[in-house]
């Protein structure tokens, strides 16, 4: 029999958050218990796999699929798997469900693109490429306020804020300090720019319309007044996204998240997850670059030295890239 | 140009990889403090893995020969940053790995209950889950995100992974003697 305390070090161990006293008592415990040692490599083992079912999982329920369904759902009842490479996954057969469609749809018509609304924003595998992913970095999350068009993401790398974004001339915009930056027209962003802009940028209404357009959609009660949306592209329709999941509140019909599986190139396997942390009034300006570096900061431009802007952003773009393991 | 393989030889270091990565991830979380540090180490191992794949002995479980390299790097890990003691010695680190390699086979088995169980948990405390391991938030930011202390959530999760132990368990249980 292991003693509370034993076991309460283990679980704070485990969780990356021991104290002194914890470390203490989970040393004495494993020099003179064996069963110690068991429970820690159970515990471990505990926290590896809630770690992958985080990724995606929902409480197991049956999808909402609507009564005309019903008979294909029954037929497709034994073919039902439970896919690795995100947790709990389905698979069910397509079909039309009217519910899931009816959400979106309406998620849709109360979206608003004029409010102004932020965004915490995760990137990792998918897990199915997690062992090109541990022969990588972590990328660094990052803060999203968009408006339409209109965004500015600021990342920690390295400790130190970096930011960019596009303005309401379309002009994109790249400051690694507070004392330098590289603004591009609409018409000149870089192809890796603009794959980082687009990579963390979340659009909410062409995202929804994709999925009404591309995708079969099922809805599940994700329990907490919200549904959930599980998207998959169509067969033989070239999506720029893989699969795809949103929440969608119910009473006020704003979707809190979404978790993006990218495809294509370099960017395959890659999920984007978007999630809602405010929805409020910023003034025109957060968009805009000046608000980003001090003044007299060293803005390089069309006019620069040729190659200058180039430059910045090869030193400073990889961190925020997918990188080589994907490509 | 890859030849066939070569290509063969990726294709089986990935399948390998991916169904011992759940035992190894395990291991490091086991035997290192930092959660940060657990993903350097795991990279250092998927690392040397590949660099050593060709070494690998088919007749050895290969979940055994990954967690001895496991073991090299953890143990480096430590030589290398001198400010953290190995609370592990080297006599438990091979012995978690025992451990772990015994049971290695469950993993399967053991997800699926996982599953089940995360689902019979409340609302609340599978926000806490889902905060602490999908979104990757301190427990100082959980407890700001639902208004508690840190020492509350501390003990609301704990909580939470003996319930889940014990329901894993019991289902696991219940298979073996179907």
């Amino acid at each position: 029999m292991i003693d509370d305390d034993v076991k309460r070090a283990i679980d704070a161990w485990v969780d990356g958050d021991p104290s002194a006293d914890d470390e203490q008592t989970l040393g004495r415990a494993l020099a003179a218990d064996p069963a110690a040692v068991g429970l820690l490599a159970d515990r471990a083992r505990l926290h590896a796999l809630l770690r992958d079912a985080g990724g995606w999982h929902e409480p197991r329920q049956a999808p909402v699929v609507p009564r005309r369904a019903f008979g294909r759902k029954l037929a497709w009842g034994g073919a039902a798997l439970i896919a690795g490479g995100a947790g709990l996954w389905l698979m069910l057969p397509p079909s039309a469900d009217a519910g899931a469609v009816d959400a979106v749809q309406r998620a849709l018509a109360a979206s608003r693109p004029a409010e102004d609304r932020r965004y915490s924003v995760s990137v990792g595998p998918a897990r199915q490429w997690r062992f090109a992913a541990a022969q990588r970095s972590a990328v660094p999350a990052s803060t999203l306020w968009v408006r339409g068009s209109r965004f500015v993401q600021i990342a920690l790398v390295a400790g130190r804020p970096v930011a960019w974004g596009r303005d309401a001339t379309g002009a994109v915009w790249f400051a690694p300090s507070r004392d330098t930056a590289a603004l591009f027209d609409a018409t000149e962003v870089p192809e890796a720019l603009a794959e980082v802009c687009d990579l963390r940028s979340l659009d909410l209404a062409t995202l929804l319309e994709t999925l009404l357009a591309e995708f079969d959609l099922q809805r599940f009660d994700g329990g907490d007044g919200h549904d959930l949306i599980r998207a998959t592209p169509r067969a033989g329709v070239a999506t720029a996204y893989g699969r795809v999941e949103i929440e969608i509140e119910r009473e006020s019909l704003v979707v809190r998240r979404a978790a993006v599986e990218r495809s294509g190139g370099w960017r395959r396997g890659i999920v984007v997850t978007f999630t809602l942390e405010e929805i409020g009034v910023q003034g025109d300006g957060v968009y805009e670059l000046a608000a980003h570096v001090d003044a007299g900061a060293t803005v390089l431009g069309r006019e620069s030295a040729r190659g200058a802007r180039g430059e910045l952003l090869r030193e400073h773009l990889q961190a925020l890239r997918q990188p080589e393991g994907n490509r | 140009m890859s030849s066939p393989r070569e290509i063969e030889i990726r294709e089986q270091l990935a399948r390998s990889w991916l169904a011992v990565e759940p035992s190894v991830r395990a291991y490091v979380a086991a035997a290192i403090r930092s959660t940060a540090d657990r993903e350097d180490v795991l990279q250092q191992v998927a690392l040397t893995v590949a660099r050593r794949f060709e070494e690998y002995d088919e007749k050895r479980p290969f979940v055994g020969w990954v967690l001895w390299l496991a073991k090299s790097r953890i143990v480096d890990h430590y030589r290398s940053s001198q400010r953290q003691r190995l609370v592990l010695g080297p006599d438990v680190l091979d012995r978690l790995a025992e451990s772990l390699a015994a049971t290695h086979d469950d993993v399967s088995p053991r997800r699926e209950a996982l599953e089940e169980c995360l689902a019979t948990l409340t609302e609340r405390s599978r926000a806490l889950v889902r905060m602490r391991y999908h979104d990757g938030l301190a427990i100082t930011a959980i407890a700001h995100g639902v208004r508690s202390t840190p020492g509350s959530v501390r003990v609301a999760l704990f909580r939470i992974r003996e319930a889940l132990a014990d329901c894993i368990g019991r289902r696991l249980a219940a298979g073996a003697g179907e």
